[in-house]
């Protein structure tokens, strides 16, 4: 079967010799299958799915082959260069791009080998969705760390308010106990309403791109999000009114927590606070 | 509800461990992995902020699928439309169009019609003036008849068919309907006070005197006959449900009877009046007519019509006749009228 897939792969045409190969099909059944061995049926249906001209070349581009490298110069690295403008149009990810490119060719070594990104490339997807993922978790990495890397907003340069508002006593306890049946809520909604959810919120992916990423349609995106908001405010006021609040405090609670810009909004405590999220746009398109 | 989602799921933190891989990550998105792992992914990056900004980015850094290109654009077929468009009408025109008469035997059976039109009588009342009125309206267009402007180019389009010739068989039809003719020329002079010479051309009057009479356009499963006022030579025809049985009023004559779906066929015993405009055949042997004037003819045994009684004197357009005794009868201002005892009685 592995000469097969070696002839499937046009593994020859870079010069990657079977033994190769069938190395490189052995590494990606180990990541597929961590700690298990495999039946004989589940491993060949595995490899047959496997994208073996993809692994064929990520061989060659590993051992430096330069029909290999032209090959991916040609086809993948303008793909990475739009992957990187897509990502932040602003060209950070180009420079991430242009840093992955490096790590593709193996500039890095380690005890005196020369280190190729593409020995984790193993053909479970296509190699240009490959380049495009590890462009993604380099950059969220990127901005994360230069998230926590910037100074706080000075508070003092933000004028002072002359009256400060009057301060409900009993909302901190109103939006605690919402965030936190709120929490609970969004803990136990299923894995797909959760990330549909998530996708739409938190990381602002219209819901054509949710419906990319899911499988769906993006109509079925929308029915399930409305669907799942509507589930999600009748367990909030549930599990509020487990807590013992009747219903005009689960109103109130509810527009507390509407309002209130987080557990510790120093604008808010000052008089200044000034409405932190705007209304949610369209996404629809 | 807003609000509180995005802050709450913003606030989620990124798992400890357990992370997707790259690799995992494009082949969940590619939809390649097996339910069970995908399962897992799914799971892992519902709940952690890194793996689910990972995510997005990756969608957002994928291309939109292009929509697939209609066969229409991608061949740039837009330039067949008005190609095909025209062609079609082209087609539809030749088909229709009857073959073009040679002009001296135009000129000679219009020649014909302008003979056999005498001078102007002054219509007559008696009952023959009843089939002098069909022939009249088998001849030429009434003013309710008169065709609109494009209707017209049809009339000239058939003054120049073949069918040109039975115009000319009118032309010598005997003395009565001669006279039909000429009550109908007068006719307008009624209000006008200058009649037209006798000699002039009838289509120098109106395009395609002559050549107006009634055709039938038959419903091939109901026994209902809508007649339509067409600027055609052909005489009304009515056929029954099995189209085997047919009745033709012909220039105003006698109606013909077949059984043999046309094959031969039979004159009636009397000639029918009031220029037939519609029909309708119920059942064997069956025959209802109507036309001008409050015009109801009924036979039972196929040949024999006789005229019903009608409360008014208005032009009748179609008929739907159900037995020898009831039948709906349309008029051509939109009334109905229906009777259940063979005309004796006529309800609104």
């Amino acid at each position: 079967m592995v000469r097969e897939l070696f002839t499937r792969a046009h593994a020859a045409r870079w010069e990657v010799s079977p033994a190769q190969f069938e190395v490189a099909l052995a590494r990606s059944l180990l990541k597929a299958f961590p700690g298990q061995v495999p039946s004989t049926s589940e491993a060949e249906k595995y490899l047959r799915g496997l994208h073996l001209e993809d692994l064929a070349l990520a061989c060659a581009c590993e051992n430096g082959h330069e029909g290999g490298w032209e090959h991916f110069v040609r086809e993948f690295r303008p793909q990475l260069y739009r992957a990187a403008s897509a990502i932040d149009p602003t060209g950070g990810a180009r420079e991430l791009a242009d840093a992955l490119y490096a790590d593709l060719f193996g500039l890095k070594e380690r005890d005196g080998i020369r280190q190729s990104l593409f020995r984790y490339f193993h053909g479970r997807s296509s190699l240009s969705t490959w380049l495009r993922s590890v462009l993604s978790q380099r950059n969220v990495d990127r901005v994360r760390s230069e998230r926590r890397l910037e100074p706080l907003p000075d508070e003092s340069t933000r004028p002072l308010a002359a009256t400060p508002a009057p301060v409900n006593p009993d909302r901190p306890r109103h939006v605690a106990a919402l965030m936190a049946a709120l929490a609970s809520v969004i803990e136990r909604l299923t894995p797909r309403d959760r990330l549909r959810l998530a996708c739409y919120y938190a990381q602002d992916l219209t819901l054509a791109q949710i419906g990319r990423m899911t499988g769906e349609h993006e109509a079925t995106v929308s029915r399930h999000l409305t669907r799942t908001r509507r589930d999600v405010r009748r367990d909030v006021e549930d599990e509020l009114r487990r807590h013992g609040m009747a219903a005009p405090e689960i109103v109130e609670c509810l527009a507390q927590g509407v309002d209130d810009a987080g557990a510790l909004d120093i604008g808010d405590l000052l008089g200044t606070a000034e409405p932190r999220k705007d209304s949610v746009p369209d996404r629809s398109r | 509800m807003d609000p509180l989602l995005s802050r709450a799921l913003s606030g989620l933190q990124a798992a400890d461990a357990g992370c997707v891989d790259a690799e995992t990550m494009a082949a969940w998105v590619e939809r390649t992995l097996p339910s069970s792992a995908a399962a897992q992914v799914e799971a892992h990056v519902s709940s952690c902020s890194r793996c689910q900004a990972a995510m997005a980015t990756l969608v957002r850094s994928i291309p939109a699928p292009t929509p697939v290109e209609s066969l229409w654009k991608r061949w740039q077929l837009g330039w067949l439309v008005p190609i095909a468009g025209t062609a079609a009408a082209v087609a539809i025109y030749v088909a229709a169009r009857p073959p073009a008469q040679p002009a001296p035997e135009l000129a000679q059976s219009r020649a014909a019609v302008a003979s056999a039109t005498p001078a102007a009588v002054p219509p007559s009342v008696t009952p023959e003036s009843d089939a002098k009125r069909e022939a009249r309206a088998d001849t030429a267009p009434s003013e309710k008849t008169a065709p609109p402007p494009a209707a017209q180019g049809n009339v000239a389009r058939d003054a120049a068919s073949p069918r040109e010739e039975q115009v000319q068989e009118r032309g010598r039809a005997p003395q009565s309907e001669t006279v039909g003719l000429s009550a109908e020329a007068s006719r307008p002079q009624a209000s006008a006070p200058a009649a037209p010479p006798a000699s002039a051309p009838r289509e120098a009057q109106a395009p395609g005197v002559g050549s107006v009479a009634e055709t039938v356009i038959v419903s091939g499963v109901a026994p209902v006959v809508e007649a339509r006022r067409a600027f055609t030579v052909e005489p009304l025809e009515v056929r029954s449900a099995t189209g085997a049985e047919r009745w033709r009023v012909a220039a105003g004559a006698t109606v013909q009877h077949s059984i043999d779906s046309g094959a031969t066929w039979q004159a009636g015993t009397a000639p029918v009046s009031g220029g037939i405009r519609a029909g309708s055949a119920p059942g064997a042997g069956i025959c209802w007519l109507v036309g001008n004037g409050g015009a109801v003819w009924v036979a039972t045994d196929g040949t024999t019509f006789r005229r019903l009684p009608f409360p008014e004197t208005i032009d009748l357009a179609s008929v739907l006749a159900t037995s020898a005794r009831a039948a709906t009868v349309t008029s051509s201002d939109g009334r109905t009228f229906r009777t259940d005892d063979q005309g004796m009685t006529w309800s609104q």
